[in-house]
């Protein structure tokens, strides 16, 4: 009783922490501004913290948020051209810039400064070989490239609301971003950024001219007189209102985005199943129930997290839970966990916590490393738009791929206990059911792809890599399956096969999208195909190590 | 004897051996796609009885693998399967499967693909075949009225196409959109929104993939009774699982 009473204690403790409203900020009406890129609608604060990772790949500044980074740059430009915030990660960049330095580590604009020129050339020398020759260090040249080209022209994004540099930004060309000022009332048209909207002059409608004088206003105020710059901005903002109609800007979309951001979910999922992998690990040492409860409570708070973040995403996008890559992560995540969390309660044992907590952190922090490409909440290409076959056979397939990482984990298990002489049938039996589990999945997440297959490109099956890798998962659980039937496996056996599954969903997941390696996933690829590589690696030594050593002693 | 042969055909281990083939044959053909394009590794591997490696070793093909997997299913399902309530699922699965693979079989052999490309304002019933050897003239005329795009506001990135298009069958004319993911049916012929072009002077020509296939239906059968077995053995051991009271002083894992 008092254990329960101590966990709903923590738990609320832990929820309070993070629904709690933020501190009031005179930023606030700032990161509600809504701005248009790449397609989306989307808060001046998400805007800001894609921004913000793309550069520096973090999300934060020596504790400041994306949103008040993003103004400083915007409104005193010259304040932050010492901010280090320009990630480096090969020597080879910094080298070949003519610049000193570690090589590896954040720099700042200033730093970098003396070495444009040479950067200019470099990357254009780079995009001219295309893609052909995208070796790492080519890549590094134009990202950083374009991440100072995008620095840059924030610096001057609002050079004409101060006196003195207003005819700069015109003889460099406007900044086009961000865009925050719709020209018409058809919302989805054209928004232009400040500074263009500036250059139109007397050209620009009265209610716009009076929207910049506005967004002066705010400029000039920032930094000095906080009152005047929220109150110009929320001016701003009813403004837009007015003229194009309450739903088009500032949604209850855009709050709850917001407030996704803040809150983080899925940082503060990863850490509490860090937590109770680690609580679980401790209760194995010493033996204490209290422990492992504990874990699963962890287990538990990690899913609400999680669950609010996968439910607020469907809500903010209007979609379904998985449309991108970035979204099998934290699906798959999702699902691994509910399944463990399902067998602790059943079996009351460690098993499931293991499973949830490792496949949860795991995931999410490979989802972590993916968002710093970009937005994770992109628009679709066409062909993935909106059709009831895709969004049901990827959640599908999501489902079927928990249950093999999932069972691949139980391998692991059944491997070691066996190694140990421990041997416990709660392992073999949940190996079983999970591989079951993934085969029934996986096979109607498949016969579901076939069938948006057929309508939409006129067959149910092309032999794609994507579909190879999903029958070559089903193809490897239905072996597994009919060799335990027909004798030439045993449990051990099974186990391997359960490590071998995830091998499998490992390549149909990603290996498949490494095949086709696009311009835009620099970075996250080429560490992915390594990680992938090592993976199976490792896997394969540790099958090859542990499995004679059981024989053996079997024989002996 | 013959009855002995086809019983010794329901073995569970020519099912592993095969099972494991037709998995190296998938990670065969996916690999070598990467490199020569999907239309040869459909000719060499997918779509072949044989594979010629180095000029005189065969090695079985993706359809030699599915009929001797068909035949030894089809072996199963006579000798070895036993057809009790509890095994209903799987028994669904294993016919559902039978279909899948035969239908497969069946629409490899008679289905064809064309493709028909028609400007704004022209119409046709003539359709070029995909290996551009001998086409085919559809039943009805088709004639393309517009064709639009929309693509996603600030990037270059289209949201969707579709094309507006008057179908003339016999004496009657009825209009019809075909769009990403929205195909229009007729009889046999499918026709999907393909590609499209742009001449430069505004005039817009858009391209259908037309595919002639009767045996469209069969997939949706066997999917349809794999999904029934599927749920029905999921469902089972579900209930199972549940019934059955797990010890609880069983040893937290170590």
């Amino acid at each position: 009783m008092k254990n329960k009473i101590s966990l709903a204690i923590l738990a609320c403790g832990f929820l309070a922490a993070s629904v709690l409203p933020a501190a009031p900020s005179p930023l606030a009406p700032f990161r509600r501004l809504v701005v248009l890129e790449q397609g989306r609608k989307k808060p001046m604060d998400t805007f800001a913290r894609n921004l913000l990772k793309q550069l520096s790949g973090r999300s934060a500044l020596e504790g400041r948020d994306a949103s008040s980074w993003l103004a400083r740059v915007l409104f005193t430009p010259q304040a932050t051209t010492d901010d280090k915030i320009f990630l480096i990660d090969q020597p080879e960049v910094l080298s070949g810039l003519g610049l000193e330095g570690e090589g590896r580590g954040r720099y700042s604009f200033a730093e970098l400064r003396p070495g444009l020129d040479k950067l200019h050339e470099l990357a254009f020398q780079s995009a001219r070989r295309g893609e052909s020759g995208s070796e790492r260090v080519e890549s590094g040249f134009l990202r950083l490239f374009y991440n100072i080209s995008a620095y840059y022209g924030l610096l001057h994004a609002f050079s004409f609301a101060r006196p003195g540099e207003a005819g700069i930004a015109d003889a460099r060309g406007a900044s086009s971003m961000p865009a925050i000022l719709p020209l018409s009332a058809k919302t989805d048209e054209e928004w232009l950024s400040p500074a263009q909207a500036n250059s139109h002059g007397a050209a620009l409608p009265a209610a716009l001219q009076r929207e910049i004088s506005l967004l002066t206003k705010a400029a000039r105020a920032y930094g000095d007189n906080w009152s005047e710059f929220s109150q110009a901005l929320e001016a701003f903002d009813r403004s837009l209102r007015g003229r194009l109609g309450p739903e088009a800007v500032s949604s209850g979309k855009i709050s709850l985005e917001i407030m996704y951001n803040r809150l983080d979910p899925f940082t503060k999922a990863e850490m509490a199943y860090g937590l109770a992998l680690l609580l679980l690990l401790l209760s194995l040492v010493f033996r204490r129930r209290l422990l492992e409860r504990l874990s699963a409570s962890f287990l538990f708070l990690g899913f609400i997290a999680h669950s609010f973040g996968l439910i607020a995403r469907m809500l903010i996008m209007g979609r379904p839970p998985v449309t991108n890559l970035y979204e099998t992560f934290v699906f798959v995540a999702w699902t691994a966990v509910i399944m463990g969390l399902i067998m602790a309660w059943q079996q009351k044992q460690g098993l499931g916590l293991l499973a949830g907590g490792l496949a949860g952190l795991v995931f999410l922090v490979i989802a972590g490393r993916y968002s710093l490409d970009g937005d994770t909440m992109g628009m679709l290409a066409a062909v993935l738009d909106s059709n009831l076959w895709l969004a049901t056979h990827v959640v599908t397939i999501a489902l079927g791929y928990a249950g093999c990482v999932v069972a691949g984990i139980f391998g692991h298990v059944v491997i070691v206990q066996e190694m140990l002489h421990r041997r416990s049938d709660a392992a073999v039996r949940s190996l079983y059911a999970v591989l079951a589990f993934g085969l029934v999945f996986t096979s109607i997440g498949t016969l579901m792809g076939g069938i948006w297959a057929d309508q939409s490109w006129g067959r149910f099956w092309g032999w794609d890599p994507k579909e190879n890798g999903a029958l070559l998962i089903l193809i490897w659980l239905a072996v597994l399956f009919h060799a335990r039937l027909a004798g030439w496996i045993g449990h051990v056996g099974l186990a391997v096969g359960g490590i071998g599954a995830t091998i499998a969903v490992v390549l149909a997941w990603f290996g498949v999208n490494l095949l086709g390696v696009g311009l835009h996933a620099y970075g996250f690829t080429s560490g992915a195909a390594r990680g992938l590589l090592a993976f199976i690696i490792v896997e394969l030594v540790f099958i090859a190590v542990s499995v004679p050593l059981i024989r053996k002693r079997k024989t002996a | 004897m013959l009855i002995k042969f086809f019983r010794s055909l329901a073995s569970l281990k020519l099912t592993v051996v095969l099972l494991l083939l037709m998995a190296a044959l998938v990670i065969g053909g996916t690999v070598y796609q990467a490199g020569s394009g999907i239309f040869a590794a459909q000719a060499k591997v997918f779509g072949s009885w044989l594979i010629w490696v180095a000029g005189f070793v065969p090695l079985p093909g993706m359809l030699l693998v599915s009929l001797l997997l068909f035949l030894n299913l089809l072996a199963a399902v006579f000798f070895r399967l036993r057809y009790r309530w509890r095994q209903a699922g799987l028994l669904l699965v294993h016919y559902g499967l039978l279909l899948l693979i035969g239908g497969g079989f069946f629409i490899t052999v008679t289905a064809r693909e064309f493709s028909l490309t028609l400007n704004e304002g022209q119409s046709s019933s003539a359709l070029a075949s995909a290996d551009h050897h001998s086409g085919a003239v559809l039943p009805i005329t088709i004639k393309l009225l517009d064709f639009t795009k929309a693509m996603h506001p600030g990037t270059d990135m289209p949201k969707s196409f579709s094309s507006r298009v008057e179908i003339a069958a016999g004496g009657s004319r009825r209009q019809a959109v075909v769009s990403m993911n929205r195909p229009l049916r007729y009889r046999n012929y499918t026709f999907y929104q393909s590609s499209y072009a742009e001449d430069g002077r505004g005039g817009e020509s858009s391209t259908f993939l037309v595919v002639r296939n009767s045996g469209r239906w069969l997939p949706y059968a066997a999917s349809a009774l794999l999904f029934l077995g599927l749920a029905v053995h999921f469902l089972a051991m579900l209930a199972a699982a549940l019934k059955k009271p797990h010890p609880a002083e069983e040893r937290p894992l170590s």
